[in-house]
């Protein structure tokens, strides 16, 4: 029993000092920001704009994608097909390459030289230095999230209700918005909130794609650049309070959600 | 009604079929057989939730092989019902009645409609996950019925509910075919089929060894198979007498009396008399046994282990017999004997 118990101290001792590897520099942060300096930062507007900026264009890069991610993440979950190993990992590199090179990648793709930066710009959408832009960059790193939660979400919905509606003459987009989607909400609210939480906070590869206008975690960096660490640390506190506020919101709206269906 | 012809399907460990039988308009087809031998199968290529390979089905001379699931007009009764979860059982019901061209009053007036017929008229608000088994199943019966499909195939509708429930759901089924309701069902429980079915398949890994009337497959089983699977042979209809506060009651096959033990209500019904549990004699000792009669041997089959003597005594009775027993009774062909057998040998299977 004596090692046992050894053994728990061990493991909290161990969680403790991760805990404490995560909460130190944010508490540092929140005492080293005087209340005088957050309520310069609040009035702001320059920082008040960068964090609309960047819930914004998040939460339009995370509807927009959205329409394409949710019934794909459905097919995947449902269908083999060849190269299915190849396309599932395809969906990971965002989240695994350095996202400056995600941006350097996109905006490889994006820029006014390319026949795509052409096209969009001949019918007036310019990405660079644009919002469009921070929307193509903030969803290239975030979409996995999306996708993956939902796929997940849609493989743990029982095949045979899918079966059962197509059998009392249900097309399959039917199918697929009464009874694939409702079940398997909850999975996809929570990627959702995944997406639009990583998009938010993306800055490598939205500083390379549109440094201007600023978003948050850009302004952050350029305060930090241009003024040092004190002007970084209020608009840091301030970004991640609102966007605390938010995901908390977030979450339980999914919660009241799920509730609602059950 | 319903046609089958020359079905199969080849998986990696399993092939079905060729395979092809009819189920004529409002009859209640079985199909009998053991796990894994294709009965379910033969379902989902009906309901198109698997591809044929070869073959093709057709529902009322049209061919549906290639149809859609929604377009097949055959609707499915999972063994553990497929109802919607996040749908209280109104929106169940209707859920098929969305694809119709009626109006709202009308979709209302025909899913209480089905709720009565099912009895499920209470539950309308209920969510499933608050239903009982039974309950489930009657639900699931009536969302199917609501998208007025031309049959109803069942897969193994009662195997997931206890004996009581069972019982109700089979009432329900019996009254489906009284109303007219095509049916294809499939069980592993001969005593389901024995209850239900105007005619029964046997399915045997992945083949229809047997097709026919109950009667047909149950008294001249075609193959050891298939008399091991239907288990009885001494099979007959019968009429039960009302005997009111007497658990030991009288059963009537054509004018000979049975005395058996049943809660079963007084009417029609099969009899089965366990083979193995029929005492033969050359004389008549004074026995405990309830039933006793006089009959002529008709046949003796040596089998793998053991013999078999077929009895005419009024009905065609099989016994089974040890060798030893047979040369003790010199037993042949032609010689009289008596039968004994105790009413617990007896069960009545009400229709």
């Amino acid at each position: 029993m004596g090692k046992k118990s050894l053994f728990y101290y061990a493991i909290a001792l161990l969680g403790g000092l991760v805990l404490l590897f995560i909460a130190a520099p944010l508490i540092n942060m929140f005492l080293a920001s005087s209340p005088q300096a957050l309520i310069d930062t609040v009035s702001d507007k320059e920082v008040s704009s960068s964090i609309a900026r960047s819930l914004v264009l998040a939460m339009l890069a995370t509807l927009f994608f959205g329409i394409f991610a949710i019934p794909f993440a459905w097919y995947l979950a449902r269908y083999n097909f060849p190269l299915k190993r190849f396309v599932s990992g395809l969906i990971d590199v965002p989240v695994m390459i350095p996202h400056s090179a995600a941006g350097i990648a996109v905006l490889g793709v994006l820029n006014r030289d390319t026949g795509f930066g052409k096209l969009a710009g001949s019918i007036g959408i310019d990405f660079v230095d644009r919002p469009a832009g921070i929307i193509v960059a903030m969803a290239f790193v975030s979409l996995p999230f999306l996708i993956n939660g939902a796929r997940d979400a849609f493989a743990a919905v029982p095949q045979k209700l899918e079966k059962a509606a197509l059998n009392l003459g249900a097309s399959p987009l039917r199918m697929f918005f009464t009874i694939s989607v409702p079940l398997a909400l909850r999975g996809i609210m929570s990627g959702f909130v995944m997406m639009f939480a990583r998009g938010m906070s993306e800055f490598g590869a939205v500083v390379i794609i549109a440094y201007n206008p600023f978003t948050a975690p850009v302004l952050i960096f350029d305060r930090f650049n241009a003024f040092g660490l004190k002007a970084a640390q209020p608009v840091s506190v301030l970004f991640i309070l609102v966007s605390l506020i938010v995901f908390i919101g977030l979450r339980m709206l999914t919660k009241n959600s799920d509730h609602a269906r059950s | 009604m319903l046609e089958v012809r020359d079905l199969s399907k080849q998986f990696e460990n399993f092939r079905l079929g060729p395979v092809s039988f009819k189920v004529d308009k409002g009859s209640h087809f079985v199909l009998l057989g053991p796990s894994g031998s294709g009965k379910s199968l033969i379902l989902e290529l009906i309901s198109g939730f698997q591809k044929t390979d070869a073959g093709s089905i057709h529902i009322n001379g049209v061919d549906i092989t290639n149809n859609a699931v929604q377009k097949r007009s055959a609707a499915f009764i999972f063994q553990h019902a497929a109802l919607f979860p996040h749908l209280n059982v109104k929106s169940n019901i209707a859920y098929s009645l969305n694809e119709m061209n009626m109006t709202r009053s009308e979709k209302a007036t025909r899913t209480h409609e089905l709720a009565a017929r099912m009895s499920v008229s209470h539950l309308l608000n209920r969510k499933p996950e608050t239903l009982s088994g039974g309950e489930i199943q009657r639900v699931s019966i009536a969302r199917a019925l609501a998208a007025d499909p031309k049959i109803l195939l069942l897969d193994e509708p009662l195997s997931a509910l206890d004996v009581q429930m069972r019982a109700s759901l089979r009432e329900i089924l019996a009254q489906l075919k009284n109303d007219g309701i095509t049916m294809l069902h499939v069980t592993h429980d001969y005593e389901e089929a024995v209850r239900l079915a105007d005619k029964v398949g046997i399915m045997h890994d992945g083949q229809l060894v047997q097709y026919g009337t109950m009667r047909q497959v149950f008294q001249s089983p075609s193959s050891g198979f298939v008399a091991h699977l239907t288990g009885q042979r001494n099979y007959y209809e019968a009429i039960l007498d009302e005997q009111p506060n007497d658990k030991l009651k009288v059963a009537h096959i054509n004018g000979i009396q049975i005395r058996l033990f049943s809660n079963a209500p007084s009417g029609r019904g099969l009899l089965i008399i366990a083979e193995d549990q029929i005492t033969l004699a050359t004389s008549a000792p004074t026995l405990s046994a309830q039933n006793h009669l006089e009959g002529i041997v008709q046949s003796i089959n040596k089998l793998a282990v053991g013999t078999e003597a077929v009895i005419d005594a009024g009905v065609i009775l099989h016994v089974k017999l040890t060798d030893e027993s047979v040369e003790n009774l010199k037993l042949f062909s032609g010689k009289a004997i008596h039968v004994f057998f105790k009413a617990s040998a007896v069960r009545f299977l009400s229709f």
